[in-house]
């Protein structure tokens, strides 16, 4: 059975892939066992490829064949001394073979089951923190020893974005990992690897929150936020007054600074207002917005009366005008009284009108003796119209059905009655001359015995249903 | 011919004769069979009961089958198949099949 170092030298022979099965051929394995030899391989970097696509040596794995390195397998592989093993824990922890014979050669120098020796031996190596790890707690193993306390934080600690210092300490933790930026005006600046206050997520995040707070709280300094003031208010108040329009009643608003902060208050026409401004900021003036939108500032502890709006007034009555039996009438109704305006045609009652003003041949309207123009009611004219309208369209469409029919009867009742009436009448000749009726004129067949017609027609041979048998006509006339 | 046309001649063939077959055999197979003993044209019985405007339609879509190339004889056989009570009729006597087909050839020219 082939080695894996023979599943190597075989492909180092090979410049492009080559399949599982080939290889197996050629290194004298089965194919299951070179398929673990080759994951065993891929592993360590030395082949590369797959079970589909075929399999090719890395320069990895020619190098480390042209240095006539023999990878270690079986127990007689290993060695059975500490140096052999050490080298063989360290080829498996993925250590790069120059690193592995330097370490092990310091190792070897101090005692190798000394696992503090043995650690500072890979750090003062620089073997890389994570394959150093795996070294560490392979060997370990296999010397049945726990973790020395003094090492358990370097050997368990976090793996990712670790770094040393000259003594082979881990200085940086994975806290650090990704906080790279800080916020400067409000953008958050990348300054390094762990030399930041935040992550990128995190800055955004805190910028949001920060863009969302000034919007409503205002920042002092006015950075970026969109701050609310009295005046704000005040013209937006003035819109809405603006968008009710003359009819509605303004209303007069004041501002309190209380303890929880500034508190629009409405005031209600003809009624004191009590500026009390205890919660208030000394320094700040009070201000109040009559009903006409002026700002003016107020003394604390005055009565305010505000005045009633003195936009127009509602209007006081309601006048209708409508179309009735004795023309155009107008009618006054006071404001708010509920008006219903009775339709005689919805009513069932009398006819409605349409009005049409009547014009002359000049394009003038006609006017009547008092000099009102004259209405003409169209209703019983479109009414007319209408009916004429369905008409026709019911009558075309009984037209349309009409030739519908005809073409139908025309068509497939009238041919299969003609076929019908043309078998009656052969049936009435054959009967005529002497058959017996529903009894084929027919000529029994020699071969299966089967009866059948003879066509009225000339013809010089006929078929057989049954047997497909020819007969001539004189051999049916003969019959 | 292509494998297409032989094709679609095939399902041409298949639907007229199922058309056809949809049109006459309401009659009853017996008077069919009547009319092919006493040497009465089945198809000529049938012309002379439609009117013009079917006559019109026929004719169009028969000459439109000659035009794709699917035979009179192509059409009986398929209608042969699908229904085989009209096999005595068709089989039994080449003459009348051949009458039947000239009459129709000859409708067509009219």
């Amino acid at each position: 059975m082939g080695t894996i170092n023979d599943a190597l030298k075989a492909l180092a022979g090979e410049q492009e892939l080559i399949s599982t099965a080939d290889l197996a051929k050629k290194s004298g394995s089965t194919e299951d066992t070179l398929r673990k030899q080759l994951s065993t391989l891929k592993t360590r970097g030395y082949v590369d490829g797959n079970s589909k696509e075929g399999w090719i040596i890395t320069p990895a794995g020619r190098e480390s064949l042209e240095r006539q390195e023999k990878i270690p397998v079986t127990a007689k592989d290993v060695g059975a001394d500490t140096e052999s093993k050490l080298k063989y824990y360290g080829q498996l922890a993925t250590v790069t073979p120059d690193i592995i014979l330097a370490t092990v050669e310091l190792i070897m120098s101090g005692d190798p089951e000394d696992l503090e020796h043995v650690w500072r031996c890979m750090s003062e190596m620089d073997v890389p923190i994570q394959a150093r790890r795996r070294w560490f707690n392979l060997w370990r193993n296999y010397l049945k020893q726990g973790i020395p306390p003094q090492l358990k934080d370097k050997v368990t600690g976090p793996t990712e974005g670790a770094a040393e210092d000259e003594a082979g300490e881990v200085t940086a933790t994975a806290k650090d990992k990704g906080r790279d930026y800080i916020i400067v005006d409000d953008l958050p600046v990348f300054v390094g690897p762990g030399a930041g206050d935040y992550t990128l997520k995190d800055a955004k995040d805190l910028l949001q929150i920060r863009a969302i707070r000034s919007r409503f709280v205002g920042t002092p300094g006015g950075g970026g936020g969109q701050a609310w003031n009295i005046k704000d208010l005040s013209d937006l108040i003035d819109k809405i007054n603006e968008k009710r329009g003359d009819g509605a009643a303004a209303k007069v608003y004041a501002f309190e600074e209380t303890e929880q902060g500034t508190v629009l208050k409405e005031v209600t026409p003809g009624t004191p207002l009590n500026l009390n401004r205890s919660g208030g900021k000394k320094d700040q003036p009070m201000l109040i917005i009559d009903a006409d939108g002026v700002v003016q500032e107020m003394k604390p502890g005055l009565h305010v009366g505000a005045k009633p709006a003195s936009g127009n007034p509602p209007p006081q009555k309601i006048t209708l005008v409508r179309q009735t039996d004795k023309g155009m009438v107008k009618e006054e109704y006071p404001a708010g009284e509920v008006i219903i305006l009775n339709n005689p045609a919805l009513a069932g009652g009398g006819q409605s009108m349409l009005p049409f003003p009547v014009f002359d041949s000049e394009g003038k309207p006609v006017l009547d003796s008092s000099g009102r123009p004259v209405y003409a009611n169209l209703e019983p004219t479109l009414r007319w119209l209408s009916f004429q309208g369905e008409q026709k369209r019911a009558d075309e469409r009984q037209s349309m059905l009409g030739g519908l029919v005809k073409t139908v009867r025309e068509n497939i009742p009238d041919a299969i009655a003609a076929i019908k009436a043309a078998a009656d009448e052969a049936r009435k000749e054959t009967k005529g001359t002497g058959a017996l009726a529903g009894q084929p004129q027919g000529y029994k067949c020699g071969n299966c015995g089967t009866i059948f017609a003879i066509p009225n027609v000339d013809f010089e041979k006929v078929i057989c249903p049954t047997c497909k048998r020819e007969y001539t006509k004189a051999e049916v006339q003969a019959a | 011919m292509s494998f297409m046309a032989r094709s679609a001649q095939h399902f041409m063939a298949e639907k007229a004769a199922r058309q056809y077959l949809e049109e006459i055999m309401p009659a009853g197979i017996e008077n069919l069979k009547t009319l092919a003993e006493s040497g009465r044209s089945i198809f000529a019985t049938y012309i002379s009961g439609c009117s013009e405007e079917k006559k019109r339609q026929m004719r169009e879509e028969l000459a439109a089958l000659l035009k794709f190339g699917v035979t009179i004889d192509m059409v009986l056989e398929k209608a042969v198949r699908q229904q085989p009570e009209i096999k005595p009729i068709m089989e039994s006597m080449p003459e009348y099949r051949k009458t039947e087909i000239e009459r129709i050839m000859a409708f067509l020219k009219e």
